[in-house]
């Protein structure tokens, strides 16, 4: 166990530094001059940072849904919550005023996720497909009101597309502050309870049998994974997938229980995102940049093509 | 000391009602409930188990069930529905293990939990299949896994729905017998949904009958009589000698 967790965070160090280094100008991190280094500190710091703890928030974000959702196809996107998310963020920009970003995205992932949940259960089961039904649904309304609101808002608000496609650009040292303090609760709450966490994934009747007090359980993960999705997509717009491929990956490498998926999906979303950031930045030539949700995506809707070809049977099940 | 004392218990769910009028079940009693299909078994068990709202009285070791706080409840109660769903991967082993979560001191399993698991392991042949995935078994595996898991939290009182129905014979009587051994050395009690009444014969000493939602009748074996349970069940059922047992035999 300290040794798995050990060669993941040696992982992440060595992408974390990689990203710091490369980029639109190259940066020696040992010898840097007062250019280099002002590049370092002001911008490309703060962007990794970012980039790490987004990766590490929707990655247990996405953990949390599955607990919630009992299947391990939730995630922040598959769950409709990124897009509700955003849609929070886009009205409270254009209504209400830069303070109210966060408050309306939190609420609107919130109301977005209570209604899956609701949609999706069935006599103390929780069908997964349905759940990516309601999901679509979900995702379809907001990205669609997103996209009319930009139509209708045209000149006043330039950069409504960034909450669509994702991106690091926009990072300071006080939001990647805040992410860290929040998923640092959401990530010391989970470890706390990792094998009542397990347990939620039994239907309602044996999990509740096993004395963990479920709804409880259920409604707090479920608090936990839409503020963490909320603020992600407050910061970072929207980055599909991250949440059901790091989870997913981590679980075909034999990685079963919370207490284990918790710390390495930290350990490895934040180095897919940081990875991710970095393609972004180094594809393209003459320093333009690939927004690092629309590679996510790309990446994500080939990952789910696999699972939906490999894994049919555990998609429609309805034992 | 009854483990459950049930005094005018009335349970609605959707069209369906449950009525028991009087009901004590004590220490080192082994306990069938038979009936028909849709007849209130798994009722009075998910009540028992404190799972569903009822009215009435219901009282565990003395207190009222609504006072036993959830983790204790389940330090003494130990409850297998008829079938359980998993939506996430978990190793066999895991998933016995997550039987002993009530028993859980601190914030992880430790040494005797591991031990209590590799005990059932072995009673139920579970040994090769410890590293399997539970959503690839086949139907019996499962429910063998179930019923380790539910054994696994040593839970003085077992209620069982239906805990033998998938399970081959060799695997049926030795769990029979295991329960007897474990009703005596612990003076618990075990009360188990079943439908082969030739096992409920064999290895129990009392009987609720259970029919159209009424505790209809609460029998020692003495009592019960092929015309009773033929009343019950719904079918002509009679009883043949042979050598020191009896069999049942369904006429028509």
């Amino acid at each position: 166990m300290r040794r798995h967790l050990f060669l993941f965070g040696l992982f992440f160090l060595l992408v974390f530094f990689l990203s710091l280094s490369h980029g639109a100008v190259p940066v020696d991190l040992f010898h840097p001059d007062e250019l280099s280094r002002r590049i370092l500190l002001e911008v490309r710091l703060p962007r990794v940072l970012l980039a790490a703890l987004s990766g590490a928030s929707l990655s247990l974000a996405g953990l949390y849904f599955q607990y919630v959702m009992q299947n391990p196809l939730a995630d922040s996107f598959t769950t409709g919550a990124s897009a509700s998310a955003a849609l929070g963020a886009v009205l409270a920009l254009l209504f209400f005023g830069e303070t109210w970003v966060l408050p309306s995205a939190l609420f609107l992932a919130f109301l977005g996720l209570v209604a899956v949940l609701r949609i999706a259960s069935l006599r103390g089961r929780l069908l997964p497909v349905t759940m990516l039904l309601a999901g679509i649904v979900v995702n379809t309304f907001a990205s669609a009101s997103i996209s009319l609101l930009k139509f209708l808002a045209q000149e006043s608000v330039a950069s409504l597309v960034f909450w669509l496609m994702g991106g690091f650009q926009n990072a300071t040292y006080l939001r990647c502050a805040g992410l860290a303090a929040i998923l640092f609760g959401a990530c010391f709450y989970g470890l706390y309870r990792a094998p009542a966490l397990d347990l939620t994934a039994f239907d309602d009747e044996t999990a509740r049998a096993s004395g963990v007090p479920l709804y409880r359980l259920r409604r707090e993960l479920l608090f936990l994974g839409a503020l963490l999705t909320a603020v992600t997509v407050s910061f970072s717009g929207i980055i599909g997938f991250v949440g059901l491929i790091v989870p997913h990956l981590l679980r075909l490498a034999g990685f079963l229980r919370a207490e284990m998926l918790l710390p390495l999906s930290l350990l490895f979303g934040a180095s897919f995102l940081v990875l991710a950031d970095l393609l972004s930045r180094v594809l393209l030539s003459q320093g333009q940049e690939l927004p690092v949700g629309v590679l996510t995506s790309a990446l994500g809707g080939l990952f789910f093509l696999y699972l939906l070809v490999k894994r049919r049977r555990e998609l429609y099940e309805l034992v | 000391m009854n483990w459950f004392k049930v005094r005018d218990l009335r349970v609605e769910q959707g069209g369906f009602r449950l009525r028991v009028p009087e009901l004590d079940l004590a220490g080192g009693e082994m306990v069938a409930v038979l009936g028909p299909n849709g007849s209130g078994k798994s009722t009075l068990l998910r009540a028992l188990a404190g799972l569903i709202s009822y009215q009435g009285e219901i009282f565990l070791a003395g207190r009222p069930l609504s006072q036993v706080p959830e983790k204790e409840r389940f330090r003494l109660v130990s409850y297998l529905p008829q079938s359980a769903h998993l939506g996430l991967p978990f190793e066999v082993y895991y998933v016995v293990l997550t039987g002993r979560y009530p028993l859980l001191a601190g914030r992880g399993y430790s040494a005797s939990d591991f031990q209590a698991v590799e005990r059932l392991l072995d009673l139920l042949d579970l040994v090769q299949l410890r590293l399997r995935l539970f959503g690839e078994l086949s139907g019996g595996e499962r429910q063998r896994v179930l019923l380790a898991r539910a054994l696994a939290r040593e839970a003085p009182v077992l209620l069982l729905d239906e805990p033998l129905a998938a399970l081959d014979l060799h695997h049926q009587h030795r769990i029979m017998r295991y329960l007897g051994d474990y009703v005596r050395q612990r003076n618990g009690l075990v009360l188990a949904v079943l439908h082969d009444l030739a096992l409920a014969l064999k290895y129990f000493r009392r009987f609720l009958l259970l029919r159209r939602g009424y505790l209809y009748g609460d029998v020692g074996v003495e009592e019960l009589s092929p015309d009773l349970l033929s009343r019950v069940m719904g079918v002509r059922i009679e009883f043949v000698p042979w050598e020191n047992e009896r069999l049942v035999r369904v006429k028509g």
